[in-house]
């Protein structure tokens, strides 16, 4: 980098203090860290995978539609397969979906909220206006005929259609808190001291909204999760691949619900709502460091 | 002060800020025709109450915004808004300013260390690494924050009011600028801390030889600072004098009202009377009008131009009871002759 000097002088101890000033008042919060922890189970279970399934999950070997037993803890599919060892390998596709659609979402949601703010004038108006014309666009219709088209989508294409309907929403929160940010005098001084554009947007205005920042790339997250999940149980996207989503439409597929093979779509659903669940209770996390009136009503 | 010519100068500068809402727009005329002039080495304190455009004047001087009307002449040339990026980083190197709030100055984010060291490295002033580590502990020591080298790794929420502020001089020290401008550097601090801030300010002037616009919404401070004083109300210069002539006979009726309030109560700040409201552009007499204790009919009617005092080589003053028939010279070309 250019600016090595002042790298030499504070970066170090500033990303320490940084990482600590957020991570650690995030694991004290009861909230957070219980959803960092089923996030982590999940991780690993994602990682692990190849070690923890039983069988592959897309054998069609065994007895089909057997319930729970010792050699198949949660049944077999109508077809023959293992669903424990589908339940493990289908952790995979959630996770990658709703991290790439959390990462892409607020990668575009910064650029466009901070440098709207930011620069403002003409900019700033024609920004917002393709903002605002994504925001009233109606999220899941879009992603729905956007995968309708894509039979044979893969992990970073669906997080790409999510992305699609979800920016706007952290573009205009997070342009509004730079429009905040820039009327403050530490912005003002960094101008005077001769700070150009980039670095004014990446060093002085978007630290300092990080858990904006973060409860967007939850939120995002969480929002993938289930959207990602109610395309393939409506058969969308790519049904063959392994998925909790996937999972569940081949259960509504052969019935069953109807049959009371719970084995079959209870994991998957519960699944499904636990991941939601976890990065919804780390937003409340976020959300309980940042608004003081709910952290005094939290103690 | 007027055989060379002035580093800094506004000739009639004007501020509007139109604020545009659904409903409504509001439109506040922050400065009207304001012009100052700063020479080199010299400090001129900007004296007024809270809302008279004295943050205005120093965001214009920093190039924060720009003028609505009139021109700023910094050496010898005229400040154009259309400036390339590489006259407007000349500019920011030579003009640095302090802020009034030492609380929102500094970016949390960032050690004391990065807040000094980035003016260093964003003008090249000193080769990375080492040397600037070395430079910024000497600016901190410059403005009292021994040993520096403890100081830098600091973030701002470690550090207490005045020795934040102090930062900020730092900061605005670091690329050894020809223009201070101080915007009520000590308001917000412990009044015991005060005098050491002025006194530090002093000594810089002194040992750097560095211009400075001080502004202040007291007299008695900016008298302990400044060469002259201006007293600003409603965006309006209303006299300007060296800084004893002002303090001994002010001619002004609103500066002799601040005297009489800066002497009976020092650093609280003016308590003439109640908050000022927005001037109603359209009122053609003295924006001070309302509020006088000696005005004629006149005043309400007319708007008294800025006028030199016969006999009085630099006092300036914008009141009709001083602004008789011998054709006084007026806002434009008006210079002191000596
Ligand atoms: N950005 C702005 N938009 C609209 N009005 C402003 C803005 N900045 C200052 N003003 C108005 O201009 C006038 C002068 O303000 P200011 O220069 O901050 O005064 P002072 O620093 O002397 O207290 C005030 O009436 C204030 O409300
Ligand atoms: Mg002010």
């Amino acid at each position: 980098m250019i600016d090595a000097p002042s790298a030499s002088v504070s970066s170090r101890p500033r990303r320490v203090g940084q990482w600590l000033l957020v991570v650690r008042p995030l694991l004290r919060n009861a909230k957070a860290r219980t959803g960092v922890a089923i996030f982590l189970f999940f991780g690993l279970v994602a990682l692990l995978a190849p070690i923890l399934s039983p069988y592959n999950p897309h054998l069609t070997i065994f007895a089909p539609g057997a319930s729970p037993s010792a050699a198949h803890w949660l049944g077999t599919t109508q077809s023959g397969q293992d669903i424990l060892s589908q339940m493990i390998w289908g952790t995979r596709q959630p996770l990658e979906i709703a991290l790439g659609a959390g990462l892409l979402t607020t990668l575009i949601a910064v650029g466009i909220g901070i440098s709207a703010g930011l620069f403002g004038g003409v900019y700033d108006e024609i920004l917002m206006l393709i903002t605002n014309i994504f925001l009233i666009l109606p999220g899941l219709v879009v992603v729905i005929v956007i995968s309708s088209y894509l039979s044979s989508a893969n992990n970073l294409m669906i997080s790409l259609v999510i992305t699609v309907t979800s920016w706007p929403w952290g573009a205009r929160v997070l342009r509004a808190q730079t429009l905040n940010l820039k009327s403050k005098d530490f912005v003002k001084a960094a101008i005077v001291a001769g700070e150009m554009r980039f670095r004014l947007a990446f060093f002085e205005v978007l630290p300092n909204m990080t858990s904006l920042v973060a409860s967007n790339f939850f939120f995002t997250c969480l929002y993938a999760v289930v959207t990602a999940a109610s395309l393939q149980f409506l058969g969308l996207g790519n049904i063959n691949t392994v998925s909790w989503g996937s999972i569940l439409y081949w259960a509504n597929n052969s019935q069953a619900l109807m049959i009371g093979a719970w084995w079959w779509f209870v994991p998957p659903g519960l699944a499904i709502g636990l991941l939601g669940a976890a990065f919804a209770l780390i937003n409340f996390g976020i959300d309980e460091l940042t608004n003081p009136r709910l952290r005094r009503e939290a103690k | 002060m007027s055989s060379s010519p002035p580093l800094i100068e506004l000739r009639n500068v004007s501020k509007v800020f139109v604020n545009r809402s659904l409903r409504q727009r509001s439109v506040v005329y922050a400065l009207r025709e304001v012009s100052l002039t700063i020479a080199r080495g010299e400090v001129l304190a900007l004296v007024g109450e809270s809302g008279s455009g004295k943050s205005t004047t120093a965001q214009l001087l920093a190039r924060l915004t720009h003028p609505s009307g009139g021109e700023i002449w910094f050496d010898g040339r005229a400040i154009n808004r259309q400036a390339g990026a590489r006259e407007l980083r000349q500019y920011r190197r030579r003009v640095q300013m302090i802020f009034q709030d030492p609380f929102s100055s500094l970016n949390a984010v960032h050690t004391v260390g990065y807040h000094v060291g980035r003016p260093l490295a964003i003008h090249r002033l000193v080769p990375p690494g080492r040397a600037l580590a070395a430079q910024v502990e000497t600016l901190l020591e410059t403005v009292g924050l021994h040993p520096g080298r403890e100081f830098v790794s600091k973030f701002p929420h470690q550090l207490s009011g005045g020795q934040r502020q102090r930062v900020g001089i730092a900061r605005a020290l670091a690329p050894n600028p020809d223009v201070l401008i101080a915007d009520e550097p000590t308001s917000m601090l412990d009044v015991s801390l005060r005098l050491d801030v002025m006194n530090l300010l002093l000594d810089l002037r002194t040992t750097r030889k560095v211009s400075m616009l001080y502004i202040t919404h007291d007299l008695s401070g900016a008298n302990y600072m400044a060469d002259r004083i201006a007293v600003m109300y409603r965006g309006t210069i209303m006299e300007e004098a060296p800084a004893d002539v002002l303090m001994k006979d002010p001619v002004h009726p609103y500066t002799r009202l601040l005297l009489d309030a800066s002497t009976a109560d020092f650093g609280n700040g003016p308590s003439v009377a109640g908050p000022l409201g927005a001037l109603d552009p359209s009122s053609p007499g003295c924006p001070f009008y309302p509020r006088c204790p000696s005005r004629m009919p006149v005043c309400s009617e007319t708007r008294p131009v800025s006028a030199w005092i016969a006999d009085e080589a630099e006092h300036r003053v914008s009141c009709h009871r001083y602004h008789d028939a011998e054709s006084p010279k007026t806002g434009r070309d008006a210079q002191p002759k000596v």
